[in-house]
């Protein structure tokens, strides 16, 4: 057995190649986006050709950060299968000017306020047909620094 | 190009039909158009259909059931612009002057339940919903503009009120603030009654040159403006509330007609969820951003009021059969510029909008919008 399948089992990521799989434990896990060195624009998920740029773009795979800024956010009560509704889904704004889509950690609106700090954290988001954990990346309320 | 007209319109009534086939559906709307136009069918040169999940060469299936073959046909996917979408179409063929008359027909049947995701979409794996990307975008509304949950509901009230006196409407009944935002919580602030139904449905419209406009005896109703556009990048930093695309869109349809927003007396618009409504209020211009929840709270966009908009009841309660969608509103707004939309008709309109926006895309702002105007001469 490999190292690390123990913790996997039961347990699969949202999509391949986003974070690192299985996850480290010390919490330095980060998102993986690319960085045009054309054009200056990074993105997430990653890619392999720059839609302005295209061929004459150079893309180079980034770490994102972990902390971002909360956009917009609903509380989602009718889910689709798989998903255990309620549950808070977002737009975070990332510093490198990236958006991305996913849920907060949290479903209480009390906790959640737009244009404040959000972290990236990771945990199960739903369970797929065959009734594993799907983990992903989800972002909860930070601190101010 | 020259001058094209919409000489006639039919639609059947939008709901639930799991009897039905899809072929039946389009076939009474086209033949509902015919009739209207009061054409030989035969008249007809080219026809193109608006549909999302009917499958293939689904246009030339209704047409065949409607008694008509051995034309030009396409069919049109946009999403649920796919009915403005063909419109458009058929529009170019006329105006540049390849046929002196085209058919466009939207047709849907589509079950019920919310839409499935794309597999492909990162976004739909991590539990994105259609009403939640509408949701966002209200809660930020709120946030900017103290926008309230009792002015989202407002759009819903109308919406019903004015479909109640539509007998073409899915749903027909009034209902009352209390009880939109009453009803199940689909995402915040967004009720049950604030999100559009799925259903089943099919529209139709004849557009013509002037000659055969002219010859026909009908209102002359001339499709002023067309435009349709796809969505530009979205990413970081995007105004979620600023739709560049419905502005864009719109603002070349009204350089096209030579109006403005101030001018349209009537609007069928993309209101799929009630948020959408006030958004495009303030995006096809009729008040400035950030208004829209002032703009129904005090009744401007009633059927009496000063920019009447959705009197068919939109796609809240009229229905919203995504390909047929398209073809639905202009059919609206061609029976009010006409002065046919009975008790639901508007005072004396001239120039009347329809907005339809299509296919939601991670990194575009939207597949398609489609603005056409429509002048009575
Ligand atoms: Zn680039």
């Amino acid at each position: 057995m490999k190292q690390g399948d123990s913790e996997v089992k039961g347990k699969v990521p949202v999509k391949e190649g986003l974070f690192p799989w299985p996850l480290p434990h010390d919490g330095s896990a980060t998102l993986m986006g690319s960085h045009c060195e054309g054009c200056g624009q990074s993105f997430f998920p990653k890619r392999t050709l720059c839609p302005e740029c295209q061929e004459g773009g150079v893309m180079k795979e980034i770490p994102l950060s972990q902390r971002g800024t909360l956009y917009t956010y609903t509380i989602v009560r009718q889910a689709p299968a798989g998903f255990e509704p309620p549950y808070a889904t977002a737009l975070v704004d990332l510093p490198e000017g990236v958006r991305l889509f996913a849920q907060l950690t949290t479903a209480d609106p009390d906790e959640i306020k737009l244009d404040e700090p959000v972290e990236l954290t990771f945990g199960p988001i739903a369970r797929d047909m065959a009734g594993n954990e799907v983990i992903s990346y989800l972002f909860r309320p930070a601190k101010a620094r | 190009m020259r001058d094209v007209f919409v000489m006639g319109v039919g639609m059947i009534r939008f709901g639930k039909f799991p009897e039905v086939w899809m072929e039946e559906l389009g076939r009474q709307a086209i033949l509902g158009a015919v009739k209207d136009a009061g054409i030989d069918p035969k008249k007809l040169m080219v026809a193109y259909c608006g549909h999302s999940h009917q499958g293939r060469v689904a246009g030339q299936r209704a047409l065949k059931q409607a008694g008509i073959s051995g034309i030009e046909v396409v069919n049109v996917e946009n999403a649920c612009a796919g009915g403005s979408t063909s419109f458009r179409q058929a529009y170019l063929s006329v105006a540049g002057g390849l046929y002196d008359m085209a058919l466009a027909v939207g047709m849907e049947k589509v079950g019920g339940g919310l839409l499935p995701p794309n597999p492909e979409d990162l976004d739909g794996l991590q539990g994105r919903v259609l009403p939640g990307h509408y949701a966002m975008k209200a809660v930020r509304h709120m946030y900017e503009y103290g926008t309230t949950p009792e002015q989202l509901a407002m759009v819903s009230v109308k919406s019903h009120k004015n479909a109640s006196l539509n007998p073409l409407a899915q749903y027909q009944e009034s209902v009352t603030l209390d009880q939109v935002l009453g009803s199940r919580m689909v995402a915040d602030p967004l009720t049950l009654l604030q999100c559009c139904p799925t259903g089943d449905g099919a529209a139709a419209a004849i557009l013509c040159s002037r000659k055969e406009a002219e010859q026909s005896g009908r209102p002359l109703i001339r499709v002023a403006g067309s435009v349709v556009r796809s969505g530009n990048f979205v990413g970081a930093g995007e105004d979620i509330l600023a739709s560049p695309l419905t502005r864009e869109t719109s603002q070349n349809a009204y350089e096209m007609a030579s109006v403005g927003p101030q001018d349209v007396d009537v609007c069928e618009c993309h209101d799929a969820f009630t948020i959408g409504e006030i958004l495009h209020y303030e995006n096809l211009g009729f008040c400035p951003r950030g208004e829209g929840g002032r703009l129904i709270q005090d009744g401007a966009t009633e059927i009496t009021g000063t920019i009447p908009v959705n009197p068919s009841g939109g796609l809240l309660s009229k229905g919203h059969p995504l390909g047929a969608t398209g073809i639905a509103q202009v059919v609206e707004i061609v029976r009010q510029l006409r002065g046919e939309a009975e008790k639901r008709q508007v005072e004396t309109p001239r120039v009347g909008l329809t907005h339809t926006m299509g296919g939601a895309i991670p990194g575009l702002e939207a597949g398609a919008c489609a603005v056409h105007i429509f002048v009575r001469d």
